[in-house]
This record gives C-alpha cells, sequence and structure tokens, in this order.
C-alpha cells in the first residue's frame, strides 16, 4: 500500500526556519484542526509548537520537519487531555453546543463546487476525529501531510512498522465510518 | 440533497488533492493568526530581555534601599548633650524657643 505513494513533500529543505514556518503554518493547523474540536485550541497548538521550534533552530535543516511534528503531536494530545478534564468537571453551555465546523472560506469559481469540496472535507475530518490518537496521526502525517515512512515514524516516536499497522487500521476505520455517514 | 461521496481511503492521491485544497480555502482570520504566530515565533521580536531588564532594574532599586536602610542603622546615635556643671537649666531653655512658641499654641500655658 505505502510502496506507491509519491515522494515526500519536505524534500526541498527550507533556507530558514522563518520559511520553513511559514510553509508549514496552514499543514499543522489542519493536522491540529483534526485532532482538536476547536479551531482556538489548533491556533493555539501551532503557536506553542512555533515557539518551541526556536530551540531547535541550530538544529540541521533536515530535522526540523520530523521535530515540528512531533512537538506539534504532543501538543495536541496535551490540549486533548486538558479538554477533556474541562469538559467533565467544567463544562460550560458553549462546550456542549458540539465540535466546531472547520475551518473553511470559499474560494472555488461555483458555490456549488465550493460546497461539495467543504462538504467532503468536513465529513473526513469528522471521520478522522473519531479514530485513536495514532491511527489519526499516522493517517495525517504519512497520506495528508506526505510524509515519508521514515519522517513519520520519527514524528510519532515509533518504528515504520508501527506507523504501517496504525495507517493500515486508520484506512480501514475510516472506510468503514464515511460508508456509515453515507 | 445527495451528499457528495468521500474520497475513497485507499486513493491517496485523490485524498491529497482534498486536503490541498483544503489548505487553500483557510479563513483570513486563520491566515493572520498563524502569521503572527509565525512573527511571534521570530527570534528579532521576542520580548524575553525586556522582562530581564525589569528584573535587573527592580533587584538594583530593592538592593540600593536595603544599603541606604542599613547605612542609616549603622551610622553612631548622636551624642547625648551632657549638661555640664555650669549649665543650669535656663540656658538651654533661653536658647531654644521653640519651647515657648510651643506652650503659646497650647492650653497648656493658660491652666
Amino acid at each position: 500500500m505505502d510502496a506507491d505513494l509519491p515522494a515526500p513533500a519536505d524534500a526541498a529543505l527550507p533556507v530558514s526556519l522563518d520559511a520553513f514556518l511559514a510553509g508549514i503554518g496552514p499543514r499543522a493547523f489542519r493536522f491540529a484542526e483534526a485532532g482538536l474540536r476547536q479551531r482556538e485550541d489548533a491556533l493555539d497548538a501551532v503557536q506553542d509548537s512555533m515557539l518551541k521550534m526556536l530551540g531547535y533552530r541550530d538544529k540541521p535543516a533536515a530535522e526540523w520537519a520530523p521535530l515540528f511534528w512531533s512537538i506539534l503531536r504532543r501538543r495536541v494530545v496535551d490540549l486533548q487531555r486538558r479538554r477533556g478534564f474541562r469538559l467533565k468537571f467544567w463544562r460550560s453551555s458553549d462546550e456542549a453546543g458540539g465540535d466546531h465546523d472547520i475551518d473553511w472560506a470559499d474560494h472555488a469559481p461555483g458555490p456549488a463546487q465550493a460546497h461539495e469540496q467543504r462538504d467532503q472535507y468536513a465529513q473526513l475530518v469528522q471521520a478522522l476525529r473519531e479514530l485513536p490518537a495514532r491511527q489519526r496521526e499516522a493517517f495525517t502525517l504519512r497520506v495528508l501531510q506526505d510524509l515519508d515512512g521514515a519522517t513519520t515514524a520519527k514524528a510519532m516516536g515509533c518504528s515504520e512498522g508501527a506507523v504501517k499497522t496504525h495507517l493500515s487500521r486508520a484506512r480501514q476505520a475510516l472506510q468503514q465510518s464515511l460508508e456509515i455517514a453515507l | 440533497m445527495n451528499r457528495p461521496l468521500p474520497p475513497s481511503m485507499h486513493d491517496d492521491v485523490a485524498l491529497r488533492q482534498l486536503h490541498a485544497q483544503a489548505m487553500d480555502t483557510l479563513s483570513p482570520t486563520t491566515l493572520a493568526r498563524l502569521r503572527s504566530a509565525r512573527h511571534g515565533a521570530s527570534p528579532a521580536k521576542r520580548h524575553a530581555p525586556s522582562w530581564w531588564m525589569a528584573t535587573a532594574c527592580s533587584a538594583v532599586v530593592a538592593l540600593a534601599l536595603g544599603y541606604s536602610f542599613l547605612l542609616g542603622e549603622s551610622t553612631a546615635p548622636p551624642a547625648p548633650v551632657v549638661a555640664s556643671a555650669a549649665d543650669d537649666g535656663s540656658d538651654v531653655l533661653d536658647e531654644n524657643p521653640d519651647l515657648y512658641v510651643w506652650l503659646g499654641s497650647t492650653d497648656l500655658a493658660m491652666e
């Protein structure tokens, strides 16, 4: 399955940490958005990860991508735990109202096409939010973010074999979830 | 209204296309927040040194105050005026008209 994946998007190394962060910002937000259910939480996770990356600016540029995704992944898990605690004990009326819808500004040529794309992506994110964290991370990093197996394994802090296992389970679970939703 | 079919979870190319479209459709508010997050993470714009400066200034002021307080305590108190045998007390009063001013300002003198 993974053999037919194209070359990773991070092959070209950034010239500076600022350029790296500029390029990765939107991707990082979509990653955090799929893991967290509040837009503000997702933005906070990205901002915290960018600040933490400053401590690694002396590292070789090739190491920035796995480091950043690893930091962001852990930050998302932290915020999920904190949010779970908040929901349990201090659940407010607005939080009880449901998940944040995806962030989407229409730029598509026609309203029908824009609506279709938005609906498809919203379904995918909704299904991703239902997955266990490790499966969601493997699928998002490996498939959507187009990282190679080694970088994904480094970012997730596990072996490439474990990434393949999580990815395979994620594909099955997502397919079932989306078929049921139809 | 029919819901659009989601891409197959085994069609990585279609999934990546959908994800790429999602990144092109971030709202201006989110993009602005991401920009400010990046600028906040820029080393040139971090304001950590100002906190150090404020802490250092406070410490210097506190030390100066403490030192001046200690100096004030350590200086010997003025030697008490020892009345000599020649002094009969009235000279002291004569030389100190404040006493009469004070007496005049109170009712004690009238009692």
